[in-house]
């Protein structure tokens, strides 16, 4: 039975990991991803906005949480994602898993921007300036430089499997930065508000507002799922363009056959 | 109605992180989209291009065993 299943698995792995069925199920996948990611944050954007309660300190400015929360989440997430597929990649030599990191980066870097943004622009009218050099604020600067330093090394190698060693080993190296983001408000003195939703013992978020935030932090995952399918669908077509597959996948999605 | 799109006194700040976020989202998804749409024009033009050069120097082939034969019958 466990070998069975062991086999199954190993199966599902080598299929995922050949390019070819990578691309179709890929396909199959992102409008599920999409769909859902749509319907959640449309749902979680008309709850955070208009249902859930305004604050009692930050009255409807806080409202903001919803897209910053979230998106600085996504930011550590997707980077977490980037690290660890660079090492699968360093170690076991899985193409893939260089696809899936380097089509990573700009959606990392997007939301790591969205969090910056957010964050300042919420901070203008409750601490009275866009910008402070705190730590949580300043590491999370240093995480969007990791992101663009990533992408500015991909494109500065020109061998693409050298560029791709050196963006993973960057991107595993960056790692230290984010448990810096994670505990910054808790190891220096700080204006940015405290963990509110990941303390072990009780989030100290209401309910009301605590559902849309989940709705948006899970739409947010969906759609990084399907942004980052579909920049990996299109980095394997064009680095398997002279495969046979690819020239058939080209002749069925333009309808244009050549001999 | 209009009271809660106004968000107190705080309508600048909510709208425009709502509106940002609606706009740097929306250009991480129609960028791969249109990287498509280039990409597949590209490799169709390019397998278009392989496929004339293989019928040309298939041609010129056929066309360099006739003169041989030609000459051969000579």
């Amino acid at each position: 039975m466990i070998k069975a299943i062991m086999a199954f698995l190993v199966k599902v792995f080598y299929q995922l990991a050949s390019p070819k069925h990578f691309y179709r199920i890929a396909g199959k996948l992102i409008p599920w991803f999409g769909w859902f990611a749509a319907v959640l944050l449309i749902a979680g954007s008309i709850d955070g906005l208009f249902i859930a309660p305004v604050d009692y300190q930050q009255g409807d400015s806080y409202r903001i949480i919803f897209i910053h929360v979230p998106a600085a989440w996504m930011s550590m997430f997707i980077y977490m994602v980037m690290a660890t597929s660079g090492a699968i990649a360093l170690i076991w030599k899985i193409k893939l898993a260089d696809v899936i990191a380097s089509s990573s980066a700009p959606i990392g870097a997007a939301f790591t921007f969205l969090a910056l943004v957010t964050g300042s622009i919420w901070g203008k009218p409750m601490w009275g300036a866009w910008w402070v050099w705190d730590a949580r604020l300043t590491s999370e600067l240093i995480l969007l430089f990791l992101y663009l330093g990533y992408m500015a090394l991909e494109s500065a190698i020109e061998d693409p499997r050298a560029a791709a060693r050196a963006c993973a080993i960057l991107a595993i190296v960056g790692v230290v930065n984010i448990p810096i983001i994670h505990y910054s408000v808790e190891w220096w003195n700080t204006l940015h508000q405290g963990a509110t939703v990941s303390k072990m013992d009780k989030p100290s978020i209401h309910l009301s507002m605590l559902i849309p935030l989940l709705l948006m932090a899970v739409g947010f995952k969906l759609y990084y799922a399907a942004a980052v399918l579909s920049r990996a669908r299109n980095k394997v077509l064009l680095t398997e363009q002279n495969r046979s597959w690819v020239k058939e996948v080209v002749e069925l999605e333009t309808g244009v056959k050549h001999g | 109605m209009a009271e809660l799109f106004q968000m107190g006194k705080y309508g600048a700040y909510v709208w425009s992180s709502y509106g940002l976020a609606v706009i740097v989202m929306g250009y991480v998804v129609i960028k791969p989209v249109m990287d498509k749409k280039t990409l597949l024009k590209d490799l169709m033009m390019k397998y278009r291009r392989e496929s004339h050069q293989r019928i040309e120097s298939h041609q010129h082939i056929e066309s360099q065993q006739n003169k041989n034969q030609e000459q051969e019958s000579l």
